[in-house]
This record gives structure tokens, sequence and C-alpha cells, in this order.
């Protein structure tokens, strides 16, 4: 187990200098250190001597990956790609193109993302799940049928439908939640009534469908027919027996996303105006502060392989017939 | 005489899909009384399975039963609400299933899943269940309960979890057991405990058994009473006594016609396929002998922070064979013994670690492409499942002349036509099977395909691996008397991978026992089976239900 | 054909090679009685048949929205005799709704208005200035008195449009019947009223109402538009209507092509790790990790970023503004491919790694055919069920993606119309009052139909091609 989880800590390196070097690609080779200095600066008439500042401040004055003037190692070591990206993998992200403390902003910004991320994905769990076993009880009737139709079309709703429609019914019509804005502490839970409520309500429809397929399919297995010549009663059939086997393939697909959350929603924090991670990565693609986006890249990446870690840990955790080698 | 415990009248059962309504079973009506073993015999899709489902009310959501009625000990089943037929399932009437692999819940420990029927029907407190269970683990023979007990059913080897299956069927004394097909999964050594197990457990209990096979040996074993089902259709019923010496109908006179056994030996099994006498195979040298030597097949186990080979898995550890022209050898063994591994590594379709194949003074392992193209053209193989080994996307046609084009056996298009429709009626198709697909022929049929393909080549040796395991007993006696036919006729020498002894009595020349990855014992096939030399060989004998057929009066 | 000069955008040239590739497999298709099957399938669920004919309304539009031109210029400079041609670049699409695409008004006005959203001063003939809603240059018209006229106007034009329905439904069924009863040598009679038994294979009687409705709708809906704003219109004045409909072809061209240009990519890397093995399978599941690693929108966010960089930089080498945001679609779709395909190439190389092990395979080699072979014979045409049901799955998907990405800047070009668009710009007008709502229910609601009947045919051929469906 140890022994595994520190392979697959090495494996992540080659990895992350992958990542790294994508998102390097994307940023410096169609659009140079001096096209950013100049978008900063701002001006027209910018001089070669501001440019120069303006990149030797923020280290982007050497090259890219390959330092013709250096000697030896240090030719690949005063570089852009490394300088910049040896810093990412000890989790120092640096000063923001605009000047701000990158890593600080994040500290302060991960937790209204996960005020929002964790109960949307808890309750939208729990919701999906419920309806999913219902819909799997009815299994071949009418409300079977409907409801699966019920969520198709909910899935094919766009997400902005339903957070638009949500702003106006709860908020413009019926005036019982803010539309927007943010709050820490107790008073703060007013903001987060109406994302999380519109977030789990925008992703009921295809988690209660995909749910409803991994229960129709593990209630087509022979243990549980099985289950069913012991004489037990459906309900215990669901709950005891297919429940416990159909939480395997949900609980590991959540897993993987775990992580993720703290890197918010682009979409619900910017429309509700919480001062999340998402937000932040938002503005900072609209401001073009490419130090801010390259660093959410690779803390993307990070948690990402650490939920593809998870994953396997959990798989181990709910299901007997796992072992890590 | 016992009363009676179960009664069916007129069951019928059908199975409707949007397109068609399938009648699989049609109007059956049998009785078992108490403490009797009632066997039900017959082959794939005879309705058999679906009977006894129909019994407990646990049919497949396509099916419905139609009409008739089941009664037991006086009740109507068919009568019942949903919620006294869950009452009597489990504590009356209980099931055990064919495939043990995956009837027990994976993440459930199994003494939860034994202790669960108890507290349902008996109202035990869970401490109470727990030490029932035990003692039934102990009953079923499960050698360390208290161990086993805490385990999940993927530790257990399928042995145990068709023991703890019928642990779990038993656990509330029913009066009815059904047991579906209850050893087929199993290999013959443990076949042979299970029904000795169900035997004891029996007298212990006093309950009936109805009894699922497609196995007469089984039946003759077991059965006190028996039914042949075929199409849906109870065709004989009697004693056992009388089944097995007299049967009245033609089907079952069939069924015993198609058993393969030492003694129709050299004869066909199928009437029409007669020959008077198999010719024997002419000039052949000691050159045209496969031999195989010391071949042994490992495969690393990789652990720690590198994955560094800390060890091997011996499938196949230092084989030694000989395949002579035109003769059959038989390599038998039970699962994960290493036969199938054998047989392609020979093929080179899995690369062996040590030793060497010798064929026509060439070692196969160590050849060149080309050298090994050749070779592919005289070595070929026929697999167990006649579902995977055809391309679904492919027609008949195409499969066949596959290997004629790969091999560039015959470059003429016209000609390997010609060639593909002589093939086919080989095998004893009709000749515009050529330009259908697989999927339009049963099981039988596309094992015939199988072996055209093979043959299309000019092989002199045909590796078949469990070719007829799959098969229905009728089906199998149709494609060994292919294979002997295509013997006596093209010399061609086979190498026969299979677990069943009477197949291996019957057709082979030779045979080979395999165990844990090494041949025990090989010899003539009279003297192997007739005199076994090695512990495991004579176990294994021991444990084959033996099956005299009855002699048709002419 | 086209009134004017051809121009051949690159989004035009591949959708329709898209749509040639489509036609040319069903027609191979329908020769082999396997792949024929599960179509057959599709053909004769009712879901099936009425998602294919809604999708092949929509799909019909956006193939004509792809068919791109100069005009001619109505007023050539008079020095000239030749034929001059406009600047601009218009579809065939735009030519038949030209009159839609020409009745802009003055800014806002609300569906079926005859007057402005905005009161404007107005002088009247004795000189004195009033605050009115002004009468819209173009909606309602045709009308003296818009109170009292319109109510009646509006169902006399829905009536005959029902009425022109009828009978181009009426004219299709009875041919389609001569035609049944041709191939079938049934009674005509006989084989009229199998269009409506509901006892056919086929779901005949499906197939008619569903054509009827549809006929209805855009019959009556051309109708209306003829006279009035029928969704209203923008802040420009632009009529919603044409815009919503002119954003169909993004979104089609968004969910097809994207999975179009990623599937050549993951079949190649995906067969290729699960059969060769070995460094390769190792090199190609580095190479999606990695790709996957990167949160997709950031990604698409960055290259998007890069690409508007990129075309200010370069912008001598558009030739006009719909060329440029004709590269920008393309390249969306380039890069939402890019994030898209590993998880195909994922599903290949597992199905690829379970096919290697099957015995049809290990037949193949025991014949020794080379691996390429293989691959062509055994593997590809064993793997293509998964592609058939991405592309479908996926499509609905896309469309969805599209809005939320205008939305946040890094989607289609903003001169282009697309639902994202039309939302976003919406979005802000909400605010108002009484609340501009026209254009957001107008975009969501042909969005909403479209990735509705998506999803509905992507469960039926999936149902239909998936093997371990069971049925």
């Amino acid at each position: 187990m140890i022994a595994y989880i520190v392979r697959r800590a090495l494996y992540a390196i080659p990895i992350l200098i992958g990542v790294n070097i994508i998102t390097f690609l994307l940023f410096f080779v169609v659009n140079t250190p001096d096209d950013m200095a100049r978008m900063f600066l701002g001006q027209k008439h910018v001089t070669e001597v501001q440019i120069e500042d303006w990149k030797t401040e923020r280290g982007y004055h050497n090259p890219l990956f390959y330092n013709a003037d250096a000697e030896g190692l240090d030719s690949f070591k005063e570089t852009i790609f490394y300088t910049k990206s040896l810093r990412l993998f000890v989790f120092d992200f640096g000063r923001s193109d605009s000047g701000r403390d990158i890593s600080f902003d994040i500290s302060q910004r991960m937790w209204p993302s996960l005020a929002i991320a964790v109960p949307q994905l808890l309750i939208g769990l729990l919701v999906a799940i419920t309806f999913a076993l219902l819909i799997a009880f009815f299994r071949a009737t009418y409300i079977d049928y409907w409801a699966v139709v019920i969520c198709v079309v909910l899935m094919s709703i766009s997400s902005l439908f339903y957070i638009i429609g949500g702003q106006f019914v709860m908020g413009k019509l019926l005036r019982v939640v803010p539309i927007s804005g943010f709050e820490s502490g107790i008073f703060g839970i007013k903001f987060l009534i109406l994302p999380v409520l519109i977030g789990v309500v925008g992703g009921i429809g295809s988690s209660t469908r995909w749910y409803r397929t991994i229960f129709l399919e593990e209630m087509n297995k022979d243990y549980v027919r099985t289950v069913r010549a012991k004489g037990i009663a459906e309900q215990t059939v669901l709950f005891r027996h297919v429940l416990r086997n159909a939480l395997i393939p949900i609980l590991t697909g959540v897993v993987v996303i775990l992580p993720l959350l703290f890197m918010g929603s682009l979409i619900t924090e910017s429309f509700f105006g919480i001062p999340g991670l998402g937000s932040y990565t938002i503005d900072a693609i609209n401001r073009q502060d490419f130090a801010i986006v390259r660093s959410m890249v690779f803390l993307g990446a990070v948690l990402y392989i650490i939920g593809l870690l998870l994953t396997d840990i959990s798989y181990t955790v709910v299901d007997p017939r796992v072992r890590l080698g | 005489m016992s009363r009676t415990l179960l009664q069916v009248r007129q069951l019928t059962t059908e199975f409707r899909s949007s397109r068609r309504t399938l009648t699989a079973v049609n109007g059956v009506s049998f009785e078992i009384r108490e403490g009797q073993t009632f066997a039900l015999v017959g082959e794939s899709g005879s309705g058999k399975s679906v009977t006894a489902l129909s019994v407990i009310r646990l049919l497949p959501e396509a099916a419905r039963l139609v009409s008739g009625s089941i009664h037991f000990e006086g009740r109507d089943l068919l009568a019942l609400p949903e919620r006294e037929m869950r009452d009597i399932r489990g504590s009356g009437i209980s099931m055990i299933f064919q495939e043990p692999m995956t009837s027990l819940n994976p993440v459930v420990k199994v003494g939860r899943q034994i202790t669960e029927v108890l507290m349902r029907h008996q109202s035990m407190s869970a401490k109470q269940a727990r030490e029932r269970a035990l003692d039934l683990l102990d009953a079923v023979r499960i050698p360390q309960p208290s161990y086993t007990i805490d385990t999940y059913a993927h530790e257990l080897s399928g042995g145990m979890k068709q023991r703890v299956m019928i642990a779990i069927a038993l656990a509330c004394k029913p009066r009815l057991l059904i047991a579906d097909e209850p050893t087929t999964a199993l290999d013959v050594t443990i076949q042979a405990q299970v029904l000795d197990l169900i035997n004891d457990l029996q007298e212990q209990f006093g309950m009936a058994i109805l009894f699922i096979t497609h196995d007469l040996a089984v039946v003759k074993q077991v059965a006190d009473h028996v039914a042949v089902m075929k199409e849906g259709v109870i065709v004989e019923q009697s004693s056992n006594e009388v089944f097995f010496s007299a049967p009245q109908h033609d089907y079952s006179w069939d069924l015993f016609a198609a058993l393969p056994a030492m003694e129709k030996r050299g004869k066909p099994l199928l009437e029409r396929n007669h020959v008077s006498h198999w010719p024997t195979a002419a000039n052949a040298t000691q050159n045209d002998t496969l031999q195989v030597r010391d071949l042994a097949v490992y495969f690393p186990i990789r652990k720690g922070l590198f994955k560094r080979t800390v060890g091997h898995v011996k499938a196949v550890d230092g084989v030694s064979l000989e395949i002579p022209p035109g003769k059959t050898v038989a390599l038998v063994g039970e699962s994960g013994s290493g036969k199938t591994t054998v047989g392609k590594s020979i093929l080179r379709l899995i690369q062996p670690t040590l030793g060497e194949v010798t064929y026509q003074g060439m070692r196969l392992h160590e050849i060149d492409r080309s050298q090994l193209l050749e070779q592919r053209a005289n070595l070929q193989i026929v697999f167990q499942d006649p579902y995977s080994s055809m391309n679904p996307r492919m027609l008949v046609g195409q499969i066949i002349e596959e290997g004629i084009k790969a091999l560039n056996v015959i470059v003429d298009a016209e000609a390997r036509r010609q060639r593909v429709l002589e093939l086919l009626e080989q095998v004893g198709l009709d000749k515009d099977a050529h330009l259908r697909y697989p999927h339009e022929f049963s099981g039988g049929q596309r094992q015939r395909i199988c072996i055209a393909r093979a043959l299309a080549v000019n092989p002199k040796i045909i590796i078949c691996d469990e070719p007829t395991s799959a098969l229905d007993v009728s089906v199998q006696a149709q494609i060994l008397d292919l294979l002997n036919h295509l013997q006596a006729r093209y010399g061609i020498s086979y190498l026969f991978i299979t677990h069943n002894m009477s197949v291996v009595a019957y057709f082979a020349d030779r045979v080979a026992v395999m165990y844990q990855g090494r041949i025990v014992e090989q010899g003539e096939v009279e003297q192997v089976l007739g005199n076994p030399q090695h512990e495991y060989t004579k176990r294994l004998l021991s444990a084959v239900p033996t099956l005299v057929p009855p002699v048709r009066a002419a | 054909m086209l009134p004017g000069k051809p121009v051949f955008l690159l989004t035009d040239i591949l959708i329709f090679v898209l749509v040639l590739s489509i036609v040319s497999f069903f027609a191979y298709a329908m020769r082999k009685p396997h792949l024929r099957q599960p179509w057959g399938q599709v053909v004769r669920s009712r879901a099936g048949v009425i998602s294919m004919i809604v999708l092949a309304v929509y799909v019909a539009i956006a193939l004509l929205d792809s068919l791109h031109f100069h005009p001619v210029l109505e007023n050539p400079a008079a020095d000239s005799t030749e034929v001059q041609y406009s600047g601009e670049v218009i579809s065939v699409f735009d030519q038949l709704v030209s009159g839609l695409r020409a009745s802009t008004e003055k800014t806002y006005s609300a569906p079926f208005s005859a007057h402005l959203y905005a009161k404007e001063t107005v002088q009247q003939a004795d000189g004195t200035r009033v605050r009115v809603y002004p009468r819209l240059a173009w909606g309602a018209a045709h009308l003296e008195e818009p109170h009292t006229q319109k109510t009646a106007d509006i169902l006399g034009l829905a009536l005959t449009g029902a009425l022109k329905a009828a009978l181009v439904w009426a004219v299709l069924l009875v041919l389609w019947a001569l035609y049944l009863s041709a191939r079938t040598a049934r009674a005509f009679p006989v084989a009229f009223r199998t269009l409506f038994d509901g006892r056919s294979e086929v779901p005949w009687r499906t197939v008619s109402v569903t054509l009827g409705v549809v006929l209805l709708v855009l019959m009556v809906g051309a109708e209306w538009a003829s006279k009035y704003h029928v969704l209203g219109t923008d802040k420009v004045g632009e009529d919603v209507l044409y815009q919503a409909l002119k954003s169909i072809r993004t979104g089609v061209v968004i969910g097809t092509l994207t999975t179009l240009l990623m599937v050549p990519f993951a079949i190649v890397l995906g067969i290729m790790a699960g059969f060769f093995r070995g460094w390769i399978d190792d090199v190609i599941q580095y190479l999606y990790t990695t790709l996957n690693s990167v949160p997709g929108v950031l990604l698409i966010a960055a290259a998007v970023l890069m690409l508007n960089v990129y075309m200010s930089k370069h912008a001598e080498a558009f030739a006009s503004l719909t060329q440029r945001a004709d590269m920008r679609l393309l390249f969306l779709c380039l890069i939402l491919g890019l994030t898209s395909w590993t998880g195909l190439c994922r599903l290949l190389r597992a199905e690829t790694l379970k096919l290697r092990a099957v015995d049809f395979v290990q037949a193949a080699t025991a014949f020794g055919v080379g691996p390429m072979q293989t691959i062509f014979r055994h593997i590809l045409p064993n793997v293509m069920h998964i592609v058939l049901i991405t592309l479908v799955l996926d499509f609905s998907g896309l469309v969805l993606a599209e809005a939320v990405l205008s939305y946040i800047n890094i989607g289609v070009d903003p001169t282009m119309n697309s639902w994202g668009n039309m939302i976003n710009s919406a979005r802000l007008e909400m605010a108002r009052e009484p609340i501009v709502w026209w254009s957001l229910a107008a975009s969501l609601f042909f969005m909403f139909t479209l990735v509705l009947f998506a999803n509905l045919f992507a469960d039926v051929v999936r149902d239909a091609l998936d093997p371990r469906v069971s049925r």
C-alpha cells in the first residue's frame, strides 16, 4: 500500500512536468514575454527599457527553455521554464503579474469555494441516490418511464437557465434570498442557499439517471436472485445488498472530483459574486494574468492526480475484492 | 408411501419481448414426494431452469407464468400474495444456483449472508444466528468455520462458495431444496464432494430435492425419480431404475447414445454418421511427430516500489509430450492446471519461458517469421467458446478464407471460393452458409465452422481446446464424430484438451494428466484409465460419476 | 446556383465532409445485415423517429446556413459593367429569410408587438412634442389600428399557416403511401392506413403525427414572421427569431465537428495503446493522463486567450470578419476536442485490450495475420459502435458547453450568432423594468429543443448499438 502510494507520487512528477510544458507552450510560444509586457504596461509607445524592466522584475528576462549564454547545466537552469516551474513544485506560486501574492490569495479564496462546493456535492449526492433508488424500486413501471423522461428533460436544460431562472424566481420575485454576494460566518448561510440549491437542481437529472442505470445493472446480477430466494423483502434487497454494491462505482466516481472542489466552479461563483477560486480564475482570465492562470492549472493538475490516487485507495476501502499492489 | 410435497400441474411459462413470444415451459406436470430426489434432465434451452424458477416464483422480468398450478404442502403457490410467498422462500423452499462465483454478494461477509436468512425466518437474534451459522458451515464441511464466517466470497474457492450457498439454502431446514445445476461449474473432484455433501445433508435434514442437471451420470447417482425435458415439455418420467435400464422415449435413447464411453471406441456415436470402421493414417514418419520438451510458462509476480519481479506463477512447469501423426493425444486436467496454456504456447500464441517444441526438425520458438508462417499452416487451433472465436462482423466465408489468404495457400480468388464451399460441405454445413454471419448459427454449427477454418490451411495437427465443453451432449457427439471422420480421412493429429474423462475414454489414443502445471502421468488411454498409477489420477477417476448406458433391444 | 460568388469557410467544408461521410456510412451499413440491424431498431422506436425528424430540421437549417457566398451588389458603381460582389458574406439560409434579416428596428420590442419597447419624443403634426411608444418600422406595420386588429390578424395568419401545413402534409403522406404500396405490393388504401393504424413495425403513425406537428410549427411560424417580430427584437433592433435560427449552425458545428476532429486521434492512439501495449501503451497513457490533468476550462481559456492575442497580432491574415469568426469557431472545436478525446481514447484502449485476448483475434494470429490487418479487420470494426455512441452522446454536452464558454468570454467570436452570445447579452437586460425576457427565452428554448432531442436520440442509439445493454 505504502509502496503503491509512493510509486504513484513518483509517477505524478513526469505528469506535472508535462502539464507545465503544455502551459508554457501555450503561454510563451504564441504570446512572448515582450507582448505580455506591452499589454500590461498598456501604452502604445513603450520603450524597450520599460519592457526589459518589467520582464526582469517578474523573472521573464531569461530565454524560454534553453539559455545559450549560460554554461553547462546552467543553460537549462537559467530559463523561464526552469525557474518558474521549479517553484511550482514546492507550491511557491510567487506573485501575480499584477503583483499580488498568489499563495495568499489561494489560501483566502478556497474557503468560499468549499462553502459552496461541499454542500452542493453532498446534498446532490443524497438527493440523486434517493431518487435513483426510488426509481429502481419502481422499475419497469410508468413511474420509472416518466422519471427517466423527466431526467432527460432536466439534463437538456442549460445550466445558465437554472442560474438565471433561479436568481429571477427566488431572488427577484419571491425575494427569499439575496441574489448574490458572500459573507463569512453563520450569517453567510443565506448567501449560500441559492447557489447550492441551483447547483443541486442543475445536476439532478443526469446523476439520477446515471445512478439508476447502476442500480438496475446491479439488480440483474445473480447474487440478487440468491437474496430473493432467501425470502428477503424487496426493500431490504435494495438497501442492504444492491445499494452497497452500487455505491462502489458511485463513491469512487465522486472521490476523483473531491480534491477539485477546492477549485470552485467558474460559472456559479461569478454569477453569485462569491469570492472563491473560481471567480479568481475567471478574473485572471479576463485580465490575462498568466501567472495566476498558470498557478491554477498547476494546482488543478496536482489536485486531479491526488483525486486519482484517492480513487484507488477508496476502492480498497469500499470493495473488499480490491488490493493495491 | 410418503406424502406429496410439491405438485405442479400444466405449468406454462412464456418469455415475451416486443417482437415475439417464446414458450419456455409448455404444460409441465410432475409431483415430488417428501424426502425424494427428483431430477429434471435436459439440454440447454429445454426449460428446466425456468420450471424451477417458476416454482419459487423468481422468474426474470420478461417471463410470465401463463397457466397451470403449483401446490406446495397443499397451498397454491400461484395464488399467494408476494408477501406470503416470501415467507416460503428460504424456509419452505430454498434454492442453490449454478454459478457459485456470482451468486454470493461480493461486498457482504459470508457469515452475514447466512445469518440474514436465519434472522428473517426464525426470528433469531444476531448472536444466536451467528452460532447457528457456525454450525451450518461446519455441517457443509468447511474446514475453519470461525475463520470463514468473516471472509468475503472472493476469498473462497468455487467449491467453498457452493458450500456456503448450500449452508444458506439449508439454514432454515427447508422441505424442498431446488438445486439448479449445482455442480456444473465445478471441477469433477469438487463435484463429487459437493454431491456427497448434498446426499448426506438430505438424509440428515430429510428434505426433498428438485435436482436440475444436464449430466445423466450425475442423475444416475443422485436421483430417485427422473423427468426428461425437451423443448419445454417433459417427454418421459420414470424411476431411476426403470430409466437407466429401459427408457421409454426415443429422445432418452438419443441422449444415452450420444454419451461418449470407453465401450464405444472406434464406432461413431450417432447412427447417421455411420462408417463401418475408421481407417488408420498411413505413411507418416517420426519427423512428423510434434515433440514438446520441458515446456514452461512463467508469469512474473511484481511487487514493491519499482514493481520488481519477486516470484513467478508457474502456469506450466516442465511439460514434455509427443503428438504422433494421425493420433489423438488428450491433455486432461482441472481448471487452472495449465492445460490451455500448453496448447497456446505450442502455437506461440503465448511465449514459453523455457523448453522447446520441435516439429519437422524445426524448433518452433526459434525460427524466423517466414518459417513460422510455414509452420502456422501445419498447426491449427479450435477454441472452447464457439461464440467468441469468430469475428461477428465477418461473413462465414471470409472467416474460413482468412487463413488461406494470410498463408497464401491458394492465390486464385475463385479457387479459394471453391475451397471454402468444399470445406463447408466437409464439416456438414450448407454451401450457402458462406454468405451468412456467425450469429445466425447455433453453437454446434459454429464449432463446425471453426473446424472448417482450421482445416482450410491443411494442418497436420489441430489443437482442440475443450471444443465440446460448451456444447450439449448430442451436439458434442456430432462434433466428436466429425473430428474422428476428419482424422480418418486426412490423418490429422489432435491435441485434445479437456476435463471430461468420458470424452477421453472414447476419443483419445494417448492421455496426459496435468496437475498444477505438470504432467503427472501419461500413456495409452486404456492403460492410464484402467490402471492409474499416480495418486491424482486415481482421485480424478474415482470422482467421475460412471454410467453404463442401457442397451436397446433390437 | 448561388446568387453570388461562393465562399468556402473551413467549417463549411468540414461539415459537408461530415455529412458526406455519414451518408456513405449509412449506404455501406445498409448492405451489411449486422450493421443494419441495430439501426433498424433505432427506426422502430418511437423516440428514435421523433428525435430524428426534429434533428433533421435543425441539421437542414445548419446545412443551408453553411453555404456561403458574396452576394451580387444591388447598386453597382456606375462606371462598371461587370457584376460586382459585396464584401459581405451571407449564406443561402440568409437569402431564404432575407425578410427577417433586413427587418431591423431601432431597439427592443416585445414579441408580436407593434410598438417599440422604449418611449421616444415624437413631434406631432401640430408641432407639439409627446413621449410615446412609437410604431415599429416593420413589425405589424401593415395594421392601421394594432390594438383592435392585432389578435384577429395573428389568428388569421395562423389559420393560413395551418392550412398550408395541412396541404403540404397531405401531399407528403399521399406520396409516401404511394411509395409504400409500390414497394410492399399492397393496395394504396391499405398502405395509407398503415401510416395511421399504429401497428406497423416502423411506427408510421408517430412519423406522420410528428411530421404534421413540425410542418405546422414551421408554416405558422413563417406566416407570422412575415408580418411580425415573433420573438421580438434585441437591443440594436435585430429580429430575435433570426438570431436564434442563425445560432443553430453554431451549435450543430460545435456539437459535431469537435467530436469529428478528435475521433481520429482517439481511435489511432487508443487502439495502438491497447494492441501493442508495452512502451507504446506507456507513452499514450502518459499523454492522456497529462492532458486530462489540466482542468478543461482552464486549458480552453488559456488556448482561446492565446488565439485572441495571435489574431489581434495577425489581423491582416483574415479576409473578412466572417472568416475570422469562423477560424475562431474551428479553433474552439479543436481545443474542445483536445480536452475530450482522452475519454474515448481510454474506452477504446480498454476495449482493444479485451478484444486482443478474444479467441478470434488469437485465431488470426495462429494464421499469421499481421498486426495491421488484425487491427483493421478484427479490432476496428468491433470498436466502431463505441465511437458512434460517443459521437451522439457528446453532441448535447458540447452544445450546452458552447453557451457556458461564451458566457465567460472564451467561447465563439462575439460577432457570431450563438445561443451563448444571445444569453450573454440578454442577461444584462434582466434588470430592466418591464423585463426583457424574449432574447433569453428564445435562445434557451431553441437550445433546449436541440439538446433534448439529441439526448433522446443518443439514448435510442446507445440502446441499439451497445451490446451490454440487455434487450
